[in-house]
């Protein structure tokens, strides 16, 4: 990027409202950074507590679901393997919302298992959904990576909105999803 | 018995489980990736501890947020003592959730509907 991009990069990120942005590997320490640079952001800008809390509690299930659930990109022979599974990361705000956006590389079979998922859970009504979490959280067993697949279920039911999402295919066994998570600005 | 001593981290709650007056308290937060190292010893403890519990056992807590690792991993510590409820111990669980939070408050219902163990909310200004 030269000097002149660079400012217009700048600009860019101002006018789309990017609070941060992450492009790269995803560990436990850098959902700690995340989590720290986007509360001490969320402390300036956000007056109501409870918004500035949905954001941190949705942006932490978000984070921690692709750390738990990232594949590997299929051009990455040649990378290390933490190159090879990078994400893109980006926390922005309008003058109503705030939103959590996400992209990863998916094989065909987790996405497969995955979208019905996501679609179910748009459908759902908020009792719907509690419900679901009660029942989940009752009955599945904790896995070794320390997940019990309430996490989606959880995102939707804090955001209050439903999960968007964009898949392009990369080739037949391979795609990169985005996810997009809604916050309303309460008043 | 000893008692568990446990300082907070950034994702990590601070753990005061007190073996002589049977007060059990989480307070901050509880977002590790993975919450099962974590609980281990707060499991241990409550088996030594179920071993000679006091009439009553008393647990509190006052978290600021959790994730749905934590969430699963508390459940299991829930159950445990739900188990051994009234055999040699009377649990019951004090939830405390700010005002406004209202997310915290649904939690804490989660684990009403779900447990057989009394859980009590109580609102407070800050935790």
């Amino acid at each position: 990027m030269s000097n002149n991009q660079l400012y217009d990069f700048f600009r860019k990120l101002d006018q789309d409202g990017v609070m941060l942005s992450y492009k790269g590997f995803v560990s436990p320490e850098l959902i700690s950074c995340i989590l720290k640079i986007v509360e001490d952001k969320l402390n300036h800008s956000e007056e109501n507590p409870r918004t500035r809390k949905k954001v941190y509690n949705v942006l932490v299930e978000s984070l921690q679901n692709l750390y738990h659930h990232v594949d590997e990109d299929p051009n990455a022979k040649d990378m290390n393997p933490e190159e090879s599974r990078s994400v893109v990361v980006a926390i922005v705000q309008s003058h109503d919302a705030y939103y959590i956006q996400t992209g990863n590389f998916i094989t065909r079979d987790h996405l497969s298992a995955l979208l019905p998922r996501i679609d179910t859970l748009n459908l759902m009504d908020d009792l719907q959904l509690k419900t679901l979490y009660q029942e989940r959280l009752s009955s599945a067993a904790i896995s070794e990576k320390g997940t019990a697949g309430l996490g989606l279920i959880d995102m939707v039911r804090k955001s209050g909105n439903k999960l968007e999402y964009w898949v392009s295919e990369i080739n037949p066994d391979c795609s990169f999803l985005c996810v997009q998570i809604k916050i309303s600005k309460e008043k | 018995m000893q008692d568990l001593i446990i300082e907070a981290t950034i994702k990590t709650p601070e753990v005061r489980f007190i073996a002589s007056n049977g007060l059990l308290t989480l307070r901050g937060r509880s977002i590790p990736e993975n919450s099962i190292d974590f609980f281990k010893p707060l499991h241990d403890w409550i088996d030594g501890y179920f071993l000679n519990p006091q009439e009553k056992t008393c647990v509190e807590i006052k978290l600021e947020y959790f994730n749905t690792s934590s969430s699963k991993s508390m459940l299991d510590l829930f159950k445990k003592m739900e188990a051994l409820n009234g055999v040699q111990t009377k649990i019951e669980i004090n939830w405390f959730y700010e005002e406004d939070d209202e997310d915290m408050l649904e939690a804490g219902e989660d684990y009403q509907a779900i447990l057989n163990i009394p859980v009590s909310m109580i609102a407070v200004d800050e935790l």
